[in-house]
């Protein structure tokens, strides 16, 4: 019995402790030390704190996640078709994959660049690069929509692209792949001779984010690997790192690797635009395409352009200048101050850190080495700050967290390490899995970075998840960089191979989303803004179809007269006028996609019947209760028919 | 580096670890032993680490619920012990201290059930698709717009009403017959100017509020759809409406 009292007053303490530790708990503050699960939990219907764009890569689109969470919220389809949002499929959609090669379904994009103002960004746009067939594009913020793509001519690899200026003024591209400019039918043993880089400065403008191929700096046969722009001080400068300074044509891994040192081309693009003014620049005839996306009649235009504006270093002095970089530099980053610049070698034992004060100095002092193609190369000695020593093996990128500290991506030892901005001593390392690429902290490469995560941008991801197969999910990892040690949160998969990404308040793009498309201002040619005015009409054998869709029907939805051989064209205009109600629309035996028409927008569908019968057509994306009933039939004859054309309303 | 890759496990592994059933030190222990062994090990845990709500919740249903249930029948079925603890077991049934110690932990859960509850109810009302401007007025109908922010109806703006119906209500409405939605040649013989006007500038929060609406939308199932229409073009749908009715 004694046993049982024992037992009763212990279980009253134990309930009371209990109920005393909830009023300690109440608050939600209250996270346990190295607790990364609730540090990255976030509630049903609550919000993530950033926005995170990371790059599709071999997919052609970028993606968009939610920070801390790691939830994917969306993949705005860029350079790749995508059925599922019917873009490149949709006849308005479709001239924005169009190029100087013709009508191009992919591409590989590297690197998104949030648009920039005073040196932070401002959520206006994000820009992404086409690596295969040199292209730019601008997606806009308030839309999470690519709204312009913009060819790059004498170009090849376009990798260092899209960095920006502190106010976008301008974004840049450059050649990894140096090709013949212009290119033409040479022997490849050429190269050294005929071969040439370029580095692109496009304009952008500041009101509408229009992209503008203001000039181009042909450059050494080299291979132009990164870049970013000078900010505060440095504003003004752009740097580009570049590797192959040997100038190897075959086996690169090999024969670009041979030199001790490549090279940080440093840029003065005030000073190039002084050249330009002067009449410095010699225009060159060429073929590129520059495609829009018009917001009032959503669609998109493709316009071929023919000139170009070159600047050749050899005639503008001060324009270019390289800085030596020890072993093949891959990633080139400034710190938030702007005097620093971080090369990373990607088989260099050291990362070395230039100083933009010295860099001046020396060109002040003619301290040069040598000069290649007009370009001055500083000395070594004069430009650089300092070297981190004994960062890790295969330093690639960095990043800053804007309490004085680096982060730099280590792909052969899979880590990233944490380094004084002071005295270039290792703070910190932390392992990642595996074999890191790019790093991302939000605004970690604008004057304002905001340090609290870190994404690890991983290349290989063997047993992290599930497996599936041989071919495997992308491995994103967030780390918590506030404390003094970094701390492993989350993984999570992302899609393509993720190469570089950015991140944003939440705050800066929200509140400014577009919900759905006034029917007033949609000037669409073929829109129809009321069910009266649906009607069908046919020039030749094409056949025009004024559609409107509203839950849960189309009108007309019973169409009679199609001819087999005739051209088809579904013009949908989705009458809702609320957020979130998209209606979808495919038609059996429809040789393209099916189409997602958000609220107030019209979107056309081609179809090409092959042979009589009748046609049923529905609309893909559930709307309401009764979206099971939301379809039509569409009859066709054959060619020879005499059935006139005939709908109902 | 061990665990960071399974955040699943860093997320439980402290529960993993927690004293799991171990039929061994329970047949040494009494049942009361055991529980208050639990007990004050869990608030040990509690009060050093601070854990959140979640935590305990998974501690109480995985340690406790189950310490209660498996061993109760455990007691129950055990062969070798059974006919000693189940003498024990009702021999207690009987003992006060028993019912005031599962009264205490009855408290206990009811606690836990009633914080959980609140906390739960509070997340939900967070979402903006739930976010309702005007409360339910339990004396007259809900509307969301007053007779006074009407202001005055004089037909003036018929004409204008007339193209705004035919531009944003034709596609489900008609005068004369039932299409998606009700025939509205004579709806304002039906129903008030307030609820026109609220039915077309806030159909999700009248759908939400509005007895009759709540009706009509079980007999229509699909639902009024917002098309953004102002008051003021409201106002002008309504006055057309009038005038078709009164012409009928």
């Amino acid at each position: 019995m004694k046993n049982y009292k024992i037992s009763a007053i212990a279980i009253m303490i134990a309930v009371s402790l209990i109920l005393v530790s909830f009023a300690c708990n109440s608050s939600k503050e209250s996270v346990t030390e190295g607790d990364a699960a609730s540090k990255v939990y976030v509630a049903p219907g609550k919000y993530d704190e950033f926005y995170s764009f990371m790059s599709g890569g071999f997919s052609g689109q970028l993606s968009v996640y939610g920070l801390p969470s790691g939830r994917l919220f969306r993949v705005i389809p860029v350079f790749s078709q995508d059925p599922e949002k019917s873009w490149g499929y949709s006849e308005e959609t479709i001239p924005m994959l169009n190029t100087s090669h013709g009508f191009i379904p992919w591409d590989d994009a590297h690197h998104p660049e949030l648009s920039q103002t005073n040196g932070e960004t401002d959520g206006r746009w994000i820009f992404i690069n086409g690596n295969n067939i040199p292209r730019i594009a601008r997606i806009d913020l308030t839309l999470f929509k690519t709204v312009e793509i913009l060819e790059l001519p004498n170009s090849s690899g376009n990798h260092s692209s899209p960095f920006t200026t502190e106010n976008t003024e301008y974004i840049v591209a450059g050649t990894r792949f140096s090709v013949p400019i212009p290119n033409e039918d040479v022997s490849i043993k050429e190269y050294k001779e005929k071969f040439k880089g370029t580095l692109s400065f496009i304009k952008v403008d500041p009101k509408d984010g229009n992209m503008d191929l203001s000039f181009q700096i042909l450059m050494p046969g080299f291979d132009y690997d990164l870049a970013h722009a000078g900010k505060g001080p440095s504003h003004g400068w752009m740097f580009f790192t570049c590797y192959n300074s040997e100038q190897a044509n075959t086996l690169k891994e090999v024969n670009a690797s041979q030199f001790d040192k490549d090279f940080i081309a440093a840029v003065n693009w005030k000073k190039a635009e002084e050249y330009l003014a002067a009449g410095k620049a010699k225009e060159v005839t060429t073929s590129y395409y520059h495609n829009k996306w018009n917001e009032k009649t959503h669609s998109a235009s493709s316009t071929e352009l023919t000139k170009v504006k070159i600047l050749d270093p050899a005639d503008c002095p001060g324009l270019v200048y390289y800085m030596p970089t020890p072993k093949s530099p891959h990633g080139c980053d400034v710190d938030p101050t702007g005097e620093l610049i971080v090369a990373s070698g990607k088989l260099s034992t050291v990362v070395p850190v230039f100083s933009f004060k010295k860099m001046l100095a020396a060109i002040d002092n003619k301290s040069f080495d040598k000069t290649i193609d007009g370009i001055p190369v500083l000395s070594y000695d004069k430009v650089i700050a300092g070297e981190v020593q004994n960062p890790g093996l295969g330093p690639l990128h960095t990043e800053f967290d804007g309490r004085g500290n680096a982060y730099t991506s280590m792909f052969v030892s899979s880590e990233v390490v944490k380094w004084s901005l002071k005295d270039f001593k290792v703070i910190d390392r932390i392992p990642v899995y595996y074999s890191i690429g790019h790093l991302m902290i939000p605004g970690g490469d604008t004057r304002k970075p905001n340090g609290k995560y870190l994404v690890a941008l991983n290349k290989i991801t063997k047993d992290r998840y599930l497996p599936t197969g041989p071919e495997l999910t992308q491995s994103a990892q967030l780390i918590d960089i506030t404390g003094d040690k970094m701390k492993m949160l989350l993984d999570f998969p992302t899609i393509g191979e993720p190469h570089y990404a950015q991140a944003i308040e939440a705050e800066k793009v929200k509140d400014k989303s577009v919900r759905f498309y006034k029917l007033e201002d949609n000037e669409h040619p073929y829109k129809t803004s009321k069910p009266d005015d649906t009607k069908i009409v046919r020039e030749g054998n094409k056949v025009h179809i004024y559609m409107i869709s509203i839950r849960s029907h189309f009108t007309p939805d019973n169409i009679e007269g199609i001819k087999v051989g005739d051209e088809v064209y579904f013009h949908v205009t989705n009458l809702e006028q609320d957020w979130d109600v998209p209606h979808g629309f495919a038609v059996l035996g429809a040789q393209t996609a099916e189409l997602l028409i958000m609220p107030g927008e019209t979107i056309t569908y081609k179809w090409t019947p092959k042979k009589p019968g009748v046609y049923p057509f529905y609309c893909t994306d559930f709307c309401s209760a009764l979206h099971q009933e939301m379809q039509g039939y569409a009859r066709v004859s054959p060619a020879n028919s005499k059935i006139e054309l005939s709908w109902n309303k | 580096m061990i665990s960071e890759s399974n955040l699943y496990k860093i997320k439980f592994q402290f529960l993993l670890k927690e004293p799991r059933l171990n039929y061994s030190s329970i047949r040494q222990k009494s049942f009361f032993q055991n529980l208050s062994f639990h007990l004050t090990y869990i608030s040990f845990r509690l009060i050093i680490s601070k854990i959140n709500f979640s935590y305990l919740k998974q501690l109480f249903e995985n340690s406790i619920n189950k310490y209660l249930i498996n061993n109760l029948f455990s007691f129950l079925t055990h062969s070798e012990r059974e006919h000693f603890m189940f003498k024990r077991f009702s021999n207690s049934l009987l003992s006060k201290r028993l019912i005031i110690n599962v009264f205490s932990i009855l408290i206990f859960s009811a606690f836990i059930v009633a914080c959980g509850g609140s906390e739960n109810a509070g997340e939900q009302t967070n979402g903006e698709a739930n976010k309702t401007t005007s409360e339910v007025k339990s004396s007259k109908e809900f509307t969301t717009v007053t007779t006074a922010e009407i202001g005055k109806l004089d037909g003036s703006t018929a004409q204008k009403g007339k193209e705004l119906f035919e531009a944003k209500c034709t596609a489900c409405h008609k005068y004369d017959t039932r299409l998606v939605g009700p025939a509205l040649g004579e709806v304002t013989k039906r129903r008030t100017p307030e609820y026109i006007i609220s039915m077309i500038t806030h159909p999700d929060e009248m759908i939400k509020n509005n007895d009759t609406v709540k009706a009509l939308l079980q007999q229509y199932m699909t639902p009024m759809t917002n098309q953004n229409v102002t008051l003021d073009d409201a106002k002008a749908i309504y006055e057309h409406l009038k005038s078709i009715s009164n012409n009928l």
